[in-house]
């Protein structure tokens, strides 16, 4: 493959194999909207920093050490983020517990960091880190709505008091993680695949 | 530690506290495995001794260094896993890579083998060790049936399209989910 020409499976149009990378992250955080939001930056400045430093020291990497030091540069700025938000935001680092330090091993940064920050320069890095961030904040909050709602009966913490009675608690459970984020993931394989084909007749 | 125990802490880490299903940590490399039994079974294999060789090096790390330094724990274990998986690798180059379809560095180090370092530097050596071999092993045979249901049992055809991928992929994942969480009267 040419030099500069991979981009993230997310601007590619197939966020799903690109979900499927987090989607442990996402579930795990996805209970509260707080712990939602929280993740989400997490993902999104990681993504970035390690976009940023990755393309611009690829070249003086050598290829059999790239992924040794692109895992600790991504591991160093997790670190970093994770102290930020303890200092800051204590009560999200709890609610996502051992979940913000797995993110130094998460495959959606390395892989953004392999494929797209080592082919790139800073300019497409910092696009695509910042496209695949705020999707999966996205997802996360799409998701943390649903399940903190319907499943908990709360919102932002705060008790919803005419749904005390209606709430299921399996959504906002282990198994409601999966259910949500099935339906969320298909509802946009159902926009991409729509917009795909608004793309095509175009071109027809 | 008496076999009651151990017993325990193995069914545990099939079941209840499955790392890769209830605990999430993992899942994307559960999720994204079609190979076959026996490849599932090598790569789990080789996953658990990557858990257990890197609790042996961590869990000291962390008692006599790592607690006056606990901001560079996560650092840390990273390193310890990296040069565990790359020895491992080395040693069984052939056999792993046969197994493996994308690197088995690269599928080796992943968000269950990390969390489950940091989770045992609370728990005393023995224990962790124990957990990390259990956990291994429940991590192994969970890639394994979840790899056999996808291959077998699901008919991609019969799913509707906007279904297709990853989100069967999920329900199937959730429908084991609830397997599990049943035998805990929990879900």
């Amino acid at each position: 493959m040419k030099k500069g020409t991979k981009t993230s499976y997310l601007l590619k149009g197939t966020p799903s194999a690109l979900l499927v990378l987090g989607a442990g992250f996402v579930m795990a955080s996805s209970h509260d909207i707080r712990a939602a939001l929280g993740m989400g930056a997490a993902v999104l400045v990681a993504l970035l920093l390690s976009s940023i430093v990755v393309s611009a020291l690829h070249k003086v990497i050598p290829a059999y050490v790239k992924l040794p030091a692109y895992l600790l540069i991504i591991t160093g700025f997790v670190s970093l983020i994770s102290m930020f938000m303890q200092a800051h935001f204590p009560e999200i680092v709890d609610m996502l517990g051992v979940h913000l330090a797995a993110l130094a091993v998460s495959a959606v940064i390395y892989r953004d960091a392999e494929e797209v920050a080592d082919h790139n320069g800073e300019a497409t890095s910092i696009k695509t880190a910042i496209v695949t961030g705020i999707f999966f904040t996205v997802v996360m909050v799409a998701c943390a709505l649903i399940r903190e709602i319907v499943g908990n009966a709360t919102l932002w913490g705060k008790p919803i008091a005419f749904m005390q009675e209606y709430k299921i608690s399996t959504i906002a459970g282990v198994f409601g993680g999966y259910l949500v984020l099935a339906i969320v993931m298909a509802i946009i394989n159902k926009i991409t695949k729509l917009h795909h084909h608004l793309d095509e007749e175009e071109e027809n | 530690m008496d076999i009651k125990m151990i017993l325990g802490i193995l069914l545990a880490s099939i079941f209840s506290k499955n790392f890769a299903l209830i605990e999430r940590l993992g899942t994307g490399a559960v999720l994204e495995n079609e190979r076959s039994s026996r490849r599932s079974l090598t790569l789990g294999l080789g996953t658990t001794l990557v858990m257990v060789l890197s609790t042996l090096i961590t869990w000291p790390l962390n008692k006599y260094v790592l607690e006056k330094v606990p901001y560079m724990q996560t650092m840390a274990f990273v390193l310890v896993v990296l040069i565990v998986v790359e020895i491992i690798h080395l040693i069984a180059k052939n056999i792993l890579d046969t197994y493996c379809k994308a690197n088995f560095v690269k599928f080796a180090i992943n968000g269950a083998v990390l969390g489950l370092c940091i989770e045992n530097s609370h728990a005393d050596l023995v224990t962790a060790l124990v957990t990390s071999a259990a956990m291994g092993i429940g991590f192994m045979l969970t890639m394994t049936v979840y790899a056999k249901i996808k291959n077998t049992l699901i008919d991609e055809e019969a799913v509707p399209p906007t279904f297709r991928g990853l989100p069967i992929d999920l329900l199937t994942a959730g429908m084991m989910v609830l397997a599990l969480l049943a035998l805990n009267f929990k879900f």
